[in-house]
């Protein structure tokens, strides 16, 4: 039973990361600064154009930033992800090798 | 005789040659000939944006570094010439280590080639779009010669162009008459002999890259 509820939380544990990758944009690698653009009207010439800025904001991407090697581009869904999932994988072959002991 | 016949010779020729000279799209703005425009970021932010799409990852970059001048013949637009040139080390995709990957030997080699230009060679297709109370607009396309990489291809943009002749409105922002330029236009890494590093052209840098492009400028230099 213990083994079984492990397994469940690391499943869980899985849900908010991927809930904030998908919430900042779906990004295959994890990125430390951010493009805004914002639409500029010009009285003179009637035109409606883009004034782009980059910002610093962290997006988690799915994996590391391999562009850039400070600590907090590495962080990632896949590599947490990975690891949960091992982690639920062991919870639920102990807990199946815990039920098969107890039924012998 | 002879005198006479080629005084008869001259006189038709004189009389021919203009009306089967070619003359080129015209913009009614109340001014005429040839105005130099020199980009300047007085007169409005002078920027291009380019996106690179792979399946692996979208990067998007920008760059301020832009200088040059064209000249617009108002009296022929199909004439119009110049050159626009990027500073390749103002080209940032939003990553310090990306930019400093973009600007190395296996992609646009900065140091050898630090800049890329658009000679262009004239305009075609014109479209007038507006041309009243000192204001003209058209679309039409721009040809000319794209060097990248240190290999020069022959390239076509779509462009819409804007002529404001100098108003008390404009000199608040600048001398001069106002000129603003917005092209789109696309161009492959191949073509211009950017190999990358290997296997990522295709997977996470696109293999054509779409550009987008504002120039403001105005006569006052």
């Amino acid at each position: 039973m213990k083994w079984k509820l492990i397994s469940i939380i690391a499943l869980i544990l899985m849900l908010p990361l991927f809930a904030i990758w998908l919430k900042q944009g779906k990004n295959i690698y994890t990125k430390d600064k951010k493009q805004v653009i914002t639409k500029v009207k010009d009285e003179i010439f009637g035109t409606e154009t883009d004034k782009i800025e980059w910002v610093d904001e962290f997006q988690l991407g799915l994996l590391p930033g391999v562009d850039n090697l400070s600590p907090k581009l590495l962080l990632s869904v896949a590599v947490p992800s990975g690891i949960l999932i091992c982690v639920s994988i062991l919870g639920f072959y102990m807990n199946y090798r815990q039920k098969r002991f107890l039924s012998k | 005789m002879n005198i006479k016949k080629l005084a008869i010779v001259a006189i038709s020729v004189s009389i021919l040659i203009p009306q089967f000279s070619y003359s080129g799209t015209s913009l009614k703005i109340g001014t005429q000939g040839k105005k130099t425009i020199t980009l300047t970021n007085k007169v409005g932010e002078n920027f291009i944006k380019f996106v690179s799409a792979a399946p692996l990852e979208e990067i998007k970059g920008t760059s301020d570094g832009i200088t040059g001048s064209f000249v617009i013949d108002i009296d022929n637009l199909e004439a119009t010439s110049g050159q626009i040139s990027v500073d390749v080390k103002t080209m940032t995709t939003g990553l310090d280590r990306r930019d400093s990957h973009l600007w190395g030997k296996e992609w646009l080699n900065a140091d050898t080639y630090p800049t890329i230009t658009f000679d262009i060679k004239g305009l075609t297709d014109i479209q007038i779009i507006k041309q009243e109370n000192g204001i003209g607009e058209i679309k039409a396309t721009a040809k000319g010669d794209f060097t990248m990489h240190g290999v020069t291809k022959q390239i076509t943009s779509p462009i819409t162009l804007k002529f404001i002749r100098e108003s008390e409105a404009t000199k608040k922002r600048a001398q001069g008459d106002f000129s603003f330029v917005q092209a789109r236009f696309s161009i492959g890494l191949k073509d211009f002999d950017i190999k990358g590093v290997r296997g990522l052209i295709g997977s996470k840098v696109g293999e054509t890259i779409e550009i987008d492009a504002n120039f403001y400028g105005s006569t006052s230099k």
